[in-house]
């Protein structure tokens, strides 16, 4: 059997081209990138709650200690400043 | 001809991330690899989703094809590298490594396809067989076969003409 016999056997058995093919591909290639930017974001979104979950009680510390206690005296200075703005544009003095 | 001419460019496009050239490349080139990896495999299911395989991992690797050599090589080296994962994949399933060569794509033949050449195919060994496929049935340069398989020259030469001296042997007779 020669080359030329060959080949037109092998050229018998091409399959038809198929536009529903060129689709599967595609729709295969969108499937796996949906699932790897999925996969992306569960697993950035876990590592978020992880570090916050590891930070949280030095962030909590720092609040508690630093700025927690005069939390109070801050507030009645806000309000009072507040109040001393907020009169005299709201009940102007009459002469 | 028309396609090859269109060929680099669309490779170009497919490459800078357009979809639709990319989607024109699989339409171009479908038939050829699904013949390849058809008469590899034995199987037009088994061979169909191997080529959806390779052109899916073409398309989200497009970044290391160089633009300056042909495609088709490179999309035929993909889907050989695929179906030779896959087949090892079968064979440790069947835990058959050291079955006989006429034994080991580990498909079923398909009855639509020519059983005599399907078998006489078959009884090369894969490399051999591949090298066969690609210059006899789809009509690559010996260079590009080299590049597609990642052997040298010589050695897919060497290749050629011994599967096509057993392929005359063996289909020799049922024919005449």
């Amino acid at each position: 059997m020669d080359e030329p016999v060959l080949k037109n056997l092998w050229d018998a058995d091409v399959p038809a081209s198929d536009p529903r093919f060129v689709l599967a591909v595609m729709a295969r290639a969108e499937q796996r990138r949906f699932r790897r930017e999925l996969t992306m974001t569960v697993a950035l979104t876990v590592a978020a709650i992880g570090l916050l979950a590891l930070v949280m009680p030095s962030v909590e510390f720092a609040w508690r200690e630093s700025l927690s206690p005069y939390f109070g005296n801050l507030a009645i200075l806000g309000i009072l400043g507040a109040v001393t703005f907020l009169v005299p544009q709201l009940w102007p003095v009459r002469d | 001809m028309t396609q090859d001419s269109a060929e680099p460019a669309l490779a170009i496009r497919a490459r800078a991330g357009s979809a639709d050239a990319f989607g024109r490349l699989v339409q171009m080139h479908q038939q050829a690899l699904r013949a390849f990896l058809r008469r590899l495999c034995g199987n037009a299911a088994d061979a169909d989703d191997l080529a959806q395989e390779a052109f899916v991992f073409a398309w989200e690797h497009i970044g290391r094809f160089d633009p300056a050599r042909p495609f088709r090589p490179w999309l035929f080296g993909i889907a050989w590298r695929k179906y030779r994962e896959r087949k090892r994949g079968w064979l440790r399933l069947l835990k058959r490594e050291s079955a006989a060569v006429s034994d080991d794509t580990g498909f079923a033949p398909d009855p639509g396809l020519k059983l005599d050449l399907v078998k006489a195919t078959s009884t090369l060994p894969p490399e051999q067989r591949a090298a066969v496929l690609l210059c006899l049935g789809a009509e690559f340069t010996h260079a590009e076969a080299a590049e597609a398989l990642a052997l040298p020259l010589g050695t897919v030469k060497s290749h050629i003409n011994r599967g096509r001296e057993k392929l005359a042997a063996l289909l020799g007779g049922s024919d005449g």
